[in-house]
């Protein structure tokens, strides 16, 4: 922590693509997952995480979501958080029907489901 | 002519920081502990810094914006942090590690600060408090005299 004639705040995360002579720790970051008939839904918290430091992708049947930041701790070499959360996906997830949105540190995953694993409805008719 | 450019600098931060959306009031009042009542309350985890000039609380909040975050001051009740988050998505709970939704933490201050003083800005989840220490009194020389 540098301190002299400098604002803490001023102390920002940067992300990192090959961090150098870094302690790197890495972060589980909790996550939810919510089902509706639609599609699921996967919630995880990534605080003070930009964009550009995650990365999300359909790997076959798994759902992959990692990345890695640096944290600037003054004069002390720079510590790197990594993370990680691999997540089997079900058949009935359309893999063209997957999207991600991150904000104000939250991440949300939507996973649509195929056509023909939603429930349908099916009209009675009178004979 | 320092503690001009300094106020003029703290200013324009806090100008910059309205603009940008991401100000968040402190309001000196004791929280209103009744709001708390009924909620599921997730204790922020926190990091506390200190230099000479300020005491600073970076407490991880996701899912916190500046319309949903309260942060109280008073000077028996300490400072206390409330995101109130929105509820869950609806749907079937498949899994939950993130037990509870929303975010509180509450602290003690030293005296040598100056929590009227204090601002917050509120960043991709991630809540920065500072808090200016109070100007020291300049150190005193006391002669000594020969009796």
């Amino acid at each position: 922590m540098t301190t002299e004639n400098t604002s803490l705040s001023q102390h920002e995360a940067t992300s990192l693509d090959q961090p150098q002579e870094a302690q790197v720790v890495t972060v589980t970051p909790p996550v939810d997952i919510y089902e509706n008939q639609d599609e699921i839904l996967v919630v995880a918290d990534f605080p003070g995480v930009p964009k550009r430091a995650l990365s999300v992708r359909l790997d076959r049947s798994e759902l992959v979501i990692e990345g890695m930041q640096a944290v600037p701790e003054g004069p002390t070499p720079t510590r790197a958080l990594a993370f990680s959360r691999v997540f089997r996906v079900p058949k009935t997830v359309d893999p063209d029907g997957v999207s991600a949105e991150l904000a104000h540190g939250v991440l949300r995953v939507h996973l649509a489901k195929s056509e023909a694993a939603k429930p349908k409805r099916i009209e009675v008719r009178s004979s | 002519m320092n503690d001009f450019i300094e106020r003029m600098r703290n200013a324009f931060r806090r100008t910059a920081d309205r603009v940008t959306g991401r100000h968040v009031p402190v309001v000196t009042s004791a929280a209103p502990v009744e709001e708390l009542e009924n909620r599921r309350l997730r204790t922020a985890p926190v990091d506390i810094y200190e230099n000479e000039r300020e005491v600073m609380i970076v407490a991880d909040t996701p899912g916190a914006f500046p319309d949903n975050t309260k942060l109280h001051w008073d000077d028996r009740a300490g400072l206390s942090i409330y995101v109130q988050r929105g509820g869950e998505p609806g749907g079937t709970r498949l899994w939950g590690e993130a037990l509870g939704e929303d975010w509180y933490r509450s602290f003690s201050l030293p005296d040598y600060v100056d929590a009227y003083e204090a601002r917050a800005v509120v960043r991709g989840g991630v809540l920065t408090i500072q808090v200016p220490k109070q100007a020291q009194p300049a150190p005193v020389s006391i002669p000594v005299t020969a009796s």
